[in-house]
């Protein structure tokens, strides 16, 4: 079985709403440490910190993040 | 509260974990591996190594406790701080500690320094259990 990667497309959603990672941390309520971690995939966030991201870049969380083999 | 708030208590935590953490190793290190105070001529330093873990060691934690008092009534902030990530973090740096200690028995006890005191044992057991949990903490914490 290969090694599952979890790909995001938070730089890109960032990008389409002109917002920073400082800004994104305020809306979400965390850090912008972890906001870094997470789109550098260092981080895996739980499903409740990738609902509330999705949830406020209005998109799917599968389109937010997605499995890569 | 503002973001740059969160990000300068991130920056103001991160600072005083780093000095209690000195403050920590300085005094165990010198009360640890020289609890008669060590030899004549070494016992002022061993004295200063000491007195300034203490002094490091207290002040980094009362800043600390005040800070986390502070930090509490705002709940965006207190939330921000504590959240899964470094919650994560401290459960790794816990993991790290309790492998370094089992290394350093295991270290030990293959160096045969069971003719050792065992007080001296259990400290550098205890010691170095500790000291690496709170610096992989600073590490991931980074």
């Amino acid at each position: 079985m290969g090694q599952d990667n979890l790909r995001n497309t938070i730089k890109v959603q960032r990008a389409i709403k002109s917002i920073t990672q400082e800004e994104l941390a305020e809306i979400i309520g965390v850090t912008r440490k972890t906001i870094n971690t997470i789109e550098n995939g260092v981080y895996v966030p739980s499903t409740v910190l990738a609902l509330r991201m999705a949830k406020y870049f209005g998109v799917p969380v599968e389109e937010l993040f997605r499995l890569e083999e | 509260m503002t973001q740059l708030t969160i990000e300068k208590a991130d920056r103001r935590r991160y600072r005083l974990l780093v000095w209690q953490t000195i403050g920590f190793a300085l005094f165990f290190a010198a009360f640890i591996f020289f609890p008669d105070g060590g030899r004549l001529g070494e016992v002022r330093a061993i004295e200063f190594i000491r007195g300034l873990g203490v002094g490091l060691g207290l002040a980094a934690t009362f800043k600390l406790s005040h800070f986390e008092r502070k930090v509490r009534s705002d709940r965006k902030v207190a939330g921000a701080l504590d959240n899964e990530m470094y919650r994560m973090y401290d459960r790794k740096a816990l993991v790290c500690g309790f492998y370094v200690s089992i290394l350093a028995a295991f270290v030990l006890f293959v160096l045969e320094m069971s003719a050792v005191d065992t007080g001296l044992t259990a400290g550098i057991i205890m010691y170095a259990g500790i000291v690496s949990s709170r610096v992989a903490k600073l590490i991931y914490y980074r």
